[in-house]
Formats: structure tokens, C-alpha cells, sequence
């Protein structure tokens, strides 16, 4: 099995990065000995103007992970995880090794829709991802933009 | 002569600008909002409308008995408006900019196209002006398309007399596709610090696309002397002063446009398009 942790560095005690799609890396790590087995880069989405959950998600999903811990996950990003099978833990913070320790406590739990809206929307009836929206967790996804979750 | 009035700054008298040129000229009008936003010209012009359509963007849709998750459609968007991960293909057709690319790279035809309204088109006559205006659908983020639309209904190619655009506030892809091929941009600005710094942005804007520029001063009196200096260093031809007076306030709240009440204002704009269409 394979878990994917959004992270700001490479290593066990780099930091959960708290974005999902903006994140600078994806530590892909194998939970039975706490190893590292991937390291994907993320970087280039800083400097993305648009989609950087759909492309995290995607190579997430390609990543052949079946576990994404994180801070928050838009809806566009929750749905092509949602898609590909991904079970999501989202308000995941500390260092990599603390947040997998967690996991491993079996204290986590699955989130069922995305933490934050997404910034721009539209009525789009054969994705899917809008059927999500509304389900925020109450809190704003820092973007000062217009993605501000309703709670629920 | 094609007119466009823009700005940095939003409220600096865009809109009041505009009517007043398209209510001064003795040529034949044609006044075009592209505002497509917040589009209020029609509030001072109180046209008649007299038709309309309704305007779509070509966005992808999948057909999956076809598609063999090859991931080329999703390589060529610089928008991620389609992805592909395993034998899952998804498509986000809010981030599409509807530039076809996925439909040209699809080797399977498995792309087709589907429609996604971003807006309406309408037109009809203000007294002697030809009107027409866009108003984009509330939520969209892709105004550009809809405003290169409201263009192209008005024959803007071809278009005789004068034409006048009333752009939208801001620096970008908007605010561009609306001067874009005119004549002349006026850039309406207010003699405060404000004015000033969103002139600066604007001003630098429009001087990449190299169309000639002028600028008038809104609400003139009031604030300070830091737009003139600065039109002055620059060698920006300033146009006009419009002078700050409670009967131009009293009529724009009213939506009157401020020409009916400005004694001889209408002169001075007359003699502005005589002086820019030389």
C-alpha cells in the first residue's frame, strides 16, 4: 500500500504541507516500514494560474497511492481522487512521520467532500465535482479569492 | 473613427465618458458596451432593445467508447481542463479557454464538441445610436470571449462613423481585447493619488499595443495636481477637464447623462472628436 502526504520538503521530518493542489511535494510513502518509496515534485504548480488541483490529483492518482493525507482539498482535486479511488484525510498537519504515525493509530478519518470551494465554478453537469460543493468544512481555503466553504 | 474609453481605476467616469462622446458627435453612433460585467451604459442611453442571442464557448466532451486514455488532450491544456489518470478521462469545462487544442490532438476523435453559455449578446437603437452590449453570466470568469463577440455583432471590422467602446476597469485580457484595433484610447482618470496610480497601470497597458492616448481628468478641482504633473512628464496629451460640480453629481445619480445639464459640455466633446479624428 501506498500513501501519498502533501509536504513542503523530501524527507520524514519535512512539514504536511496544509495545501492539497499547491503543495511543493507528494511524499509517497509505504506504511508498513514508514519508507519513503516516491518523492513527486509539485513545485511548478506554485507558478500555476489555474487548475493546480486537477494536476496535483492527477499525478496522485497516477501515483499509484490509495491514501492522500493533507491539509485541505478543493473539489475539483477531491473529485478526481474520488475518482481514481483515493481515500482522502484532510486538517493533517506536523512532519510526514508524525502525520503517517497518526494514520497508523487508525485515529484518522475519511473525508467525505472537499475542505474549500473551488475558484471559479460553473454549472457542469457531466463532471460531477460541483455535486460536492456546498459540503465544506466551515472554513475558508486561505486563497482570499472567492472559494469560501459553507459549513455544514 | 473607433473610440475606446478606458481607465485603471474603476468609477473614474468610464461610462459617463463614453455617453457623453456618443451623445456630442454629429456623425452616425455606435456604442458598444463591453463592460460585460457590470454593463450600465444602457442606464444613461436607455436604448431599445431590439434583438439578442445568446453566446457559448466550444468546450471538450468525451466520448469514452472511443477514447483510449492516451492523456495527449490533457498534455496540450495549459488550463488542466482535462484529465487522464488510469482508464479515467474527466473534464472540467469551466477552466477551458476553448482553444481547441484537444480536439486537434485527439488521434481517437474521441473528443467532441460540446457548448458552455458564457454570456448574451444584445443590441438595439438609443435615438440615432446603434447599441450593443454583453452581459456576462454571473459566475463566469471569461469575459474576454464574450466582449470579442459583442465586437464582431457591431461589424467592427467594417464599421463606419463612430464607433465608441466602453471598456471595462483593469490591465488585462478585457481591458485589451476592447482597444484592441481602435483608433484612439482615452483613459478616464481623478485627480487623487488613486487616479494617479491606476493611470500609471493603465497608461502602461495600453502603450504595449502602441494606439495613440489621451486622458481626461474626471471630477476636476477636486484632490490634487499629481495626474497633470505626471501627463506632463510623460508627454500624455491631457483632453479634457471635466469639472467636479454637484448638477453633474445630482444628474449621474439620476442616470441623466451629464451633457443634458453641463452648459457647453457638449461643445467640448464635439470639438474632442473633431481633434482626435484628425
Amino acid at each position: 500500500m501506498k500513501i501519498a502526504i502533501s509536504s513542503t520538503g523530501t524527507t520524514m521530518e519535512s512539514n504536511v504541507d496544509p495545501r492539497f493542489g499547491r503543495a511543493s511535494y507528494f511524499v509517497i510513502v509505504d506504511p508498513e516500514n514508514s519508507q519513503i518509496v516516491d518523492v513527486i515534485d509539485n513545485r511548478a504548480s506554485q507558478e500555476a494560474a489555474h487548475g493546480a488541483g486537477i494536476n496535483a490529483a492527477t499525478m496522485v492518482a497516477q501515483s499509484g497511492a490509495e491514501v492522500v493525507l493533507t491539509g485541505r482539498v478543493g473539489p475539483k482535486a477531491f473529485a478526481i481522487l474520488q475518482a481514481a479511488g483515493i481515500k482522502v484525510v484532510s486538517e493533517v498537519s506536523g512532519t510526514i512521520q508524525e502525520a503517517l504515525e497518526a494514520f497508523r493509530s487508525g485515529s484518522a478519518e475519511f473525508s467525505h467532500g472537499p475542505d474549500c470551494h473551488a475558484h471559479t465554478s460553473s454549472p457542469s453537469p457531466r463532471t460531477g465535482w460541483q455535486a460536492e460543493s456546498g459540503q465544506g468544512k466551515n472554513r475558508g481555503c486561505g486563497c482570499q479569492g472567492k472559494g469560501k466553504g459553507r459549513g455544514r | 473613427m473607433k473610440i475606446a474609453v478606458a481607465s485603471g481605476k474603476g468609477g473614474t467616469g468610464k461610462t459617463t465618458v463614453a455617453v457623453c462622446l456618443a451623445l456630442s458627435s454629429g456623425q452616425p453612433v455606435t456604442f458598444v458596451d463591453c463592460d460585460v460585467e457590470e454593463p450600465n451604459s444602457h442606464i444613461f442611453l436607455r436604448p431599445e432593445i431590439e434583438g439578442s442571442r445568446k453566446f457559448h464557448l466550444p468546450v471538450p466532451g468525451i466520448d469514452e467508447s472511443r477514447c483510449n486514455y492516451c492523456g495527449k488532450c490533457r498534455d496540450i491544456c495549459r488550463f488542466n481542463a482535462v484529465t487522464v489518470f488510469g482508464k479515467t478521462i474527466m473534464t472540467f469545462p469551466d477552466m477551458c479557454h476553448s482553444c481547441g487544442g484537444c480536439f486537434l490532438v485527439c488521434e481517437q476523435d474521441a473528443v467532441r464538441e460540446e457548448r458552455r453559455n458564457i454570456g448574451v449578446i444584445e443590441w438595439g437603437k438609443a435615438g440615432e445610436i446603434d447599441f450593443f452590449q454583453g452581459k456576462l453570466r454571473i459566475g463566469e470568469a471569461m469575459s474576454s470571449p464574450l466582449i470579442k463577440e459583442v465586437k464582431k455583432q457591431t461589424l467592427f471590422e467594417e464599421k463606419k462613423g463612430l464607433t465608441i467602446l466602453d471598456a471595462p476597469p483593469g490591465t488585462s485580457c478585457p481591458v485589451i481585447k476592447t482597444v484592441r484595433d481602435t483608433d484612439f484610447v482615452i483613459l478616464v482618470t481623478e485627480p487623487t493619488p488613486f487616479g494617479l496610480h491606476d493611470l500609471k497601470l493603465a497608461a502602461s497597458t495600453i502603450s504595449t499595443l502602441g494606439i495613440p492616448t489621451g486622458v481626461i481628468i474626471n471630477k476636476s478641482g477636486v484632490g490634487d495636481l499629481g495626474v497633470k504633473n505626471w501627463c506632463k512628464d510623460q508627454g500624455l496629451p491631457l483632453l479634457m477637464e471635466i469639472p467636479f460640480s454637484r448638477e453633474a453629481a445630482s444628474a449621474y445619480a439620476k442616470g441623466v447623462p451629464i451633457v443634458e445639464v453641463e452648459h457647453g459640455l457638449k461643445e467640448k466633446f464635439n470639438e474632442l472628436i473633431e481633434e482626435i479624428s484628425r
